[in-house]
Parts: structure tokens; C-alpha cells; sequence
């Protein structure tokens, strides 16, 4: 991130700050879309995070931060509006149907992400921001440790934690029932 | 490489494929409008001024105080909140569970299968069968059948196997819930798999009858001029709730036919009730100014909430195995034949409407809650097919190809 624009910012000039904003926003709304698995919230919650960060730019000591910065209000951001009342959505699925050839073949990547999607929900919102950085942005552990404000052995664990708790999601999803109890694999 | 390795390659590929890079249209507009009228804080005022880095382990022992005050305070108020709102949870055969077959009707008989389209047999086949319902234990499948197009029908059970069929009642005409659907008001298994509610035509009118396994013939249990169709055993096996194609009320009676009445105010209510897990509440679909909505009355009727408020034709809601949603069929009004399925939380504002080019039929719920069926019947009625919707709206629809005239269904519940 230029440095001289969030000095810039950080002294009350808008126009840098949003600058900056154009800069980030792309980034924070998919960072945003993938902890919060929800277009609209996702969108709402990159609003409020920069907006906030406009606000409280003062609590920033080190221009150089700024982008772990920007991420940690972002996440606080997730956490309001993981909290709120979801709202009425509209969900056009995609459809697979068995009969088709072409279709059928993309059943196992299908199912790969409906796993992978279903064991990421089991998780909260700081675990899914600690994969998220660290799997999707590339934040190395300590910074990620830095962004949540917490020790880096409690990051460590809980990313660790948080894939054993994807794991056992997607085990038990691939558990297939049959009639007489038996479980296949 | 690990199964750990594995694992994160894999979480990393899916996030990335995930990644979006731009932001929405309009998004980064309102921010800088937004960012104009906001005013900056004074840094002293703001919390991370002072936490921000360098604070880890203040913040860590600061929760760990907190935590120890809740802990602390949960000893003290826990044994209270468990004797005051505390409620027990649905004991089997209610709650999650293991899904296992989906019994359908078909042209071919009672179909059953597996959600992924596999283990597909037909169970019964020959004459006319419909209505399969599997008993609360998963070990029994009831059905009506009778030998031809036309004629009275026998209420039958048979295992999931297909063996020891038994004939609980003969010589029952049914009433059909809707001219043209073809579709017989349905069966209602008490909650230990012994009996059998269903609404037979007795004459001088519609009655609720009980038939129990094991045994030939049912007794009436409600009085004909109420003309009841639609049964719903209560969880607690107390009462049996019951449409009145009379008056369009909601009732209860007991399955020995004693203390029969009225549930609740509720007017102009069709097709069947359902039963909250727990037995608390009961939903139910009634009309609303030339509309219907989809309402939750308390078990003493005492309370009535309507939960989907919306202009479209909604009806038939299914309460999620552990009582946590509700699914139902969502028509739009003036458009064309479409319906959706609808997945709503009852006490709140979640709701998620679920569009497939289909036209989409009551849901059913799977019993581990992670997916819900309906059935899709072509405009002339003859071809018809199963559509597996995710609750979530996040996997794909699965559609299972059957033929005939799929009406009535369930899914089987597993140990």
C-alpha cells in the first residue's frame, strides 16, 4: 500500500483515503465474501470496515500497517454482521442433474466444494479469518496474529484446531448410509 | 504427503477458486459518499489506540477473568435457567438422525432409493399403491393399495425389505384431499411405530381411524360431520391433531377418541399440520385474504404466529427433524405455475426461498436436516421427478428421474 497516501489520510485528507479505499475495497470484499459466505453481508461488512477505518485512522501508529490494519477492522466488521439477523435471500441453485453425462463428471469436484463449503460453516468467524488469510491471502501466522490481536501460539492452535474440525465435518459427510446401517466410505 | 497437506491444499485451491477480486457495482461509491459525512474520532478516544499491537496478553488475561466470572455465574444461575425454561431434548424417535431410504408412489409402485440415486427398488409393485410412510423407527413402511384403478383400498405395511406384508384395515374408501391431484389424505404414525392415523370416508362423512400393527381393522375416533382428513400424531403420542374439511379449523383428539376439540382461532385452514419436534407447536397453512400463509400455533392453542407474511400461495410446512426450521412450498401469485421451496426460521427473520426451474411440490425433509426433497410434476400431469435441494441453498439440485403420478413420500429415519 502507498505509504505516502495513508500518511496522507491518516492527516484528514479524503481524497487520499479514498483512494486508498479504491485500492483495497476489491480485496476486502473478497475476503469478506469467502469468511462470511454471503454477497450481501460481505458487502455490507466492507462498507462498515472501511468506513470505520476512515473514522478511527487515528489509532494508527505505523502507515507501513495499514493493510493489517484495515484487515483487522474488516474482521471485526464479519463479527457484527455474522452477529445480526440474517435476512430474506433468494438462492438460484445450480442444478446437477444425473442423467447427464457431462454433468455427472463434474461430480466429484461438485461434491468437493459442497464438503469443503459445508465443513467451513462449522466454523466460527475467527477460525474461518484465520484460514482465510493464511490459506486464501497468504498472511504468514504471525502477521495473521497481529491483525486479530491475539498470540501467535493461540492463532497457531486454532488454525489447526479449525482444520481438525474441517476434517471430521467432511469425514462424516462422506459417511454414505446404506439400508441395513452399514457405513461405506 | 499428510492427510493434513491434503487437506490444506485443498481448503487453499477452493478458497482461491472462491476469491472474488472486484467488489460489487456501486459498492466503493457508497463508501466515499459515506466517508464524506463521516467525521474522524479523536485518536484518544478510540480503544486500539491503546490495545492495538503489544496487547496480546493483556487481552488474554482479560478474558480469562471475564470467562471465570460467566463460569462462576453459570454455576450459580444454570441449575436455575434448567428448572424454569429449560426443556428436554427430542427424545428418538424425533430429533436428527441418520437418513436412509425415500419411499415415493409411483406409476410403478412404491419406489424407494437413496437421495443419491442409488439403492432404487421397486418395493411393492402391482395394482395401485400410494401414500408410503415410513413408521418413526424406520423398520416399517405403511401404504395404501388395492388391486386396480378403482375400488376400496387396504391400509398395509411391509418392512423396508419388502417381506412381512401385513394388512392393517380393508374395504376403507378415502377421501381425496384435492380434486385432481389424485392425492389421499395421509398417514400418521404414533411415535412408537404401533399405530396408524389415517382420515377413511365412513358414509356420513370423513372420520379419523386408528389401525394398530399387528391387529385387523381401525377404530373411529372422531365424529363424521367434522369431516377430518389429515392426521398428525402428536410427538408426546397424547393427542392427534386433525383438519376439519367442514369448517376449515385445526382439532385434537385423543387416540381413544375422548377430549376431541378445537385447537385454536385459527380460521380457513387446509392440508395437513405438522408437529414441532418437541411437540410445542404445530405449523400449518391457512388463508389470508384470498392467499395463504404459513402460521405456528402453540400445542394449547393459545398462540398463533404467522410466519411467512408474504403475497404468494405458501402451504404445507415441514418442521426440520431437530424443530430448528421450517420448509415449505411457495407458489407466486399471477405468474406462471412456478413454486419454490421455502426454508425459514420460525422465530426470525432467515428465511431463504429456493428457485429451480421446476415446479416444486411440499418438502420433505431428510431426517439428519442436511437436505429437503419435493417433487416436480410436469403441466400435464403425467411425468413427474424428485429434486434433492440443499436447506442451505449452497449445493447443486440433484434431480432423480421417475415417472407417474409421485404424490405422498417420506424418508426413512435410521437408528
Amino acid at each position: 500500500m502507498d505509504r505516502v497516501l495513508v500518511e496522507r489520510a491518516m492527516a484528514g485528507d479524503r481524497g487520499a483515503f479514498n483512494d486508498l479505499a479504491a485500492l483495497s475495497v476489491g480485496r476486502l470484499y473478497g475476503v469478506a465474501t469467502l469468511i462470511l459466505r454471503d454477497p450481501d453481508r460481505a458487502s455490507d461488512a466492507t462498507q462498515e470496515a472501511l468506513i470505520a477505518a476512515w473514522r478511527d485512522l487515528s489509532a494508527l501508529r505505523d502507515p507501513d500497517r495499514f493493510d493489517a490494519w484495515v484487515h483487522r477492522v474488516l474482521v471485526r466488521a464479519c463479527h457484527t454482521e455474522a452477529r445480526r439477523d440474517r435476512r430474506r435471500r433468494t438462492v438460484e441453485i445450480r442444478e446437477l442433474p444425473l442423467d447427464d453425462h457431462a454433468a455427472a463428471d463434474e461430480l466429484p469436484s461438485f461434491v468437493d466444494r459442497d464438503q469443503l463449503e459445508r465443513g467451513f460453516r462449522h466454523l466460527g468467524v475467527e477460525e474461518r479469518a484465520i484460514i482465510v488469510l493464511h490459506h486464501a491471502q497468504g498472511f504468514p501466522l504471525a502477521e495473521i496474529a497481529d491483525v486479530l490481536g491475539l498470540p501467535l501460539g493461540t492463532v497457531k492452535s486454532r488454525l489447526h484446531r479449525s482444520l481438525q474440525t474441517m476434517r471430521a465435518a467432511l469425514d462424516a459427510d462422506a459417511r454414505v448410509v446404506t439400508m441395513d446401517g452399514e457405513r461405506i466410505a | 504427503m499428510t492427510a493434513r497437506h491434503d487437506l490444506e491444499r485443498q481448503v487453499s485451491s477452493w478458497l482461491q477458486s472462491e476469491m472474488s477480486t472486484s467488489a460489487p457495482p456501486g459498492l466503493l461509491d457508497a463508501i466515499q459518499r459515506e466517508v464524506e459525512v463521516t467525521p474522524r474520532r479523536a485518536a484518544w478516544r478510540i480503544a486500539d489506540r491503546w490495545l492495538w499491537r503489544h496487547s496480546a496478553g493483556l487481552r488474554v488475561v482479560a478474558r480469562g477473568v471475564v470467562l471465570m466470572l460467566v463460569l462462576a455465574a453459570l454455576v450459580v444461575v444454570l441449575p436455575l435457567i434448567i428448572g424454569i425454561v429449560g426443556s428436554p431434548r427430542p427424545a428418538p424417535p424425533f430429533g436428527l438422525t441418520r437418513a436412509g431410504l425415500i419411499a415415493v408412489d409411483t406409476a410403478e409402485g412404491i419406489v424407494i432409493g437413496l437421495a443419491d440415486g442409488t439403492q432404487r427398488d421397486v418395493l411393492v409393485a402391482g395394482g395401485q399403491s400410494v401414500s408410503p410412510t415410513w413408521s418413526r423407527d424406520g423398520l416399517h413402511l405403511a401404504f395404501w393399495h388395492r388391486p386396480g384403478e378403482s375400488g376400496p383400498w387396504s391400509l398395509a405395511v411391509v418392512d423396508p425389505d419388502g417381506q412381512d406384508r401385513e394388512v392393517l384395515a380393508e374395504g376403507i374408501t378415502l377421501k381425496v384431499r384435492e380434486e385432481g391431484l389424485n392425492q389421499p389424505s395421509n398417514l400418521s404414525w404414533s411415535p412408537d411405530s404401533t399405530r396408524i392415523a389415517f382420515a377413511a370416508d365412513v358414509g356420513s362423512g370423513t372420520s379419523i381411524m386408528v389401525a394398530r400393527l399387528g391387529r385387523s381393522g381401525a377404530i373411529q375416533i372422531t365424529d363424521p360431520s367434522l369431516e377430518a382428513i389429515d392426521p398428525a400424531w402428536a410427538p408426546n403420542g397424547g393427542v392427534i391433531a386433525f383438519q376439519s374439511s367442514a369448517t376449515f379449523t385445526l382439532h385434537v383428539v385423543e387416540p381413544d377418541g375422548s377430549d376431541a376439540r378445537r385447537l385454536s382461532t385459527l380460521t380457513d385452514t387446509f392440508l395437513w399440520p405438522d408437529w414441532s419436534p418437541d411437540g410445542s407447536r404445530l405449523a400449518t397453512t391457512a388463508g389470508v385474504d384470498e392467499q395463504s400463509d404459513i402460521f405456528v400455533v402453540s400445542a394449547d392453542g393459545s398462540t398463533v404466529t404467522n410466519v411467512s407474511h408474504d403475497a404468494s400461495q405458501e402451504f404445507s410446512p415441514t418442521w426440520s427433524p431437530d424443530g430448528s426450521r421450517l420448509a415449505w412450498a411457495r407458489a407466486p401469485v399471477g405468474g406462471s405455475a412456478r413454486g419454490y421451496v421455502v426454508v425459514a426460521d420460525p422465530d426470525g427473520p432467515n428465511l431463504t426461498e429456493m428457485r429451480v426451474d421446476a415446479d416444486l411440490a411440499p418438502p420433505v425433509w431428510s431426517p439428519d436436516g442436511t437436505r429437503v426433497y419435493s417433487y416436480v410434476q410436469a403441466p400435464d400431469g403425467t411425468f413427474a421427478e424428485l429434486v434433492i435441494l440443499d436447506p442451505e441453498g449452497v449445493a447443486p439440485v440433484v434431480r432423480l428421474p421417475a415417472t407417474g403420478n409421485i404424490g405422498n413420500g417420506n424418508w426413512q429415519r435410521l437408528p
